[in-house]
């Protein structure tokens, strides 16, 4: 809500985590497979062995899924959708979703700039007047 | 019946309940609820006495839809609704008064008084579009 102190957003980590042995083999796809080989180096963690995937990663909850600007995500279908947005302003953004019309989108989007509700994908499937 | 008992039986699942993804707290789309949030407090089914804000029928001004809580079993009399047109500053000031005065669901009224400025501010004039310089080629 407007004039509450938002914490920071804190990424522990950037991008993926990569399988074990994937940077040798092309058959061996870098999606992330726990090892779990008896003698496996990486599994026992030992010193300059790739990071394994684990809970400490996780963001803070009050920042989860927050996009840069603060707000969350709310994908939206119709003009109603929006309507709900109408006292959470401050803390959600709409994205319309990806099977709504052009004709409909614009609907949509003169709805949300009424409500001062910001559409993430606003641009989408607009063309300019000639 | 209790509104803790409504409650209870609609809480997990009900018609106009909306989750989304990564949403802590669901929507939800029933009318007199003042935040569309899913809760006890703003839920316009449980309660005696609840009440809503909405765009006046003209988009100018807004209208207070509350529950009459001694009409609870004649439902055509149960919805009162009242229109402020009479500009911002003037309306708010008169709803609070409605609220408050009649001890209406104290509970509620900053809530009421948000939604309906929220309201007033969506009926303003859109600021027009700047037009955007063309590229030459």
């Amino acid at each position: 809500m407007a004039g509450q102190l938002k914490p920071k957003i804190v990424k522990k980590t950037k991008g993926s985590f990569n399988r074990f042995q994937s940077d040798r083999f092309h058959r061996v796809k870098s999606n992330w497979r726990k090892v779990t080989g008896i003698d496996n180096a990486m599994r026992r963690r030992f010193k300059g062995q790739p990071a394994m995937p684990k809970i400490g990663y996780g963001s803070n909850k009050r920042t989860r899924h927050l996009m840069p600007n603060g707000l969350k995500k709310v994908v939206v279908r119709n003009v109603g959708d929006v309507d709900l947005l109408l006292m959470h302003n401050g803390k959600y953004a709409a994205e319309v979703a990806h099977n709504v019309s052009s004709k409909k989108r614009v609907d949509i989007l003169a709805r949300a700039k009424a409500l001062n509700v910001k559409v993430t994908n606003a641009a989408a499937r607009l063309r300019s007047e000639e | 019946m209790s509104s803790h008992l409504v409650w209870s039986i609609i809480r997990n699942n009900n018609a106009f309940l909306l989750k989304k993804r990564n949403i802590s707290k669901p929507f939800s789309t029933e009318s007199n609820n003042l935040t569309n949030l899913s809760s006890y407090r703003y839920n316009g089914l449980v309660h005696k006495k609840s009440l809503s804000i909405v765009d006046a029928p003209d988009k100018k001004g807004f209208t207070v839809v509350y529950k009459k809580s001694k009409k609870q079993r004649k439902p055509r009399q149960n919805l009162v609704k009242r229109t402020f047109k009479s500009g911002p500053r003037r309306s708010l000031f008169k709803l609070k008064t409605l609220l408050e005065g009649n001890k209406y669901r104290t509970d509620l009224t900053k809530a009421a008084l948000r939604r309906a400025s929220a309201v007033l501010r969506s009926q303003r004039p859109q600021p027009a579009k700047k037009q955007k310089v063309k590229k030459t080629e």
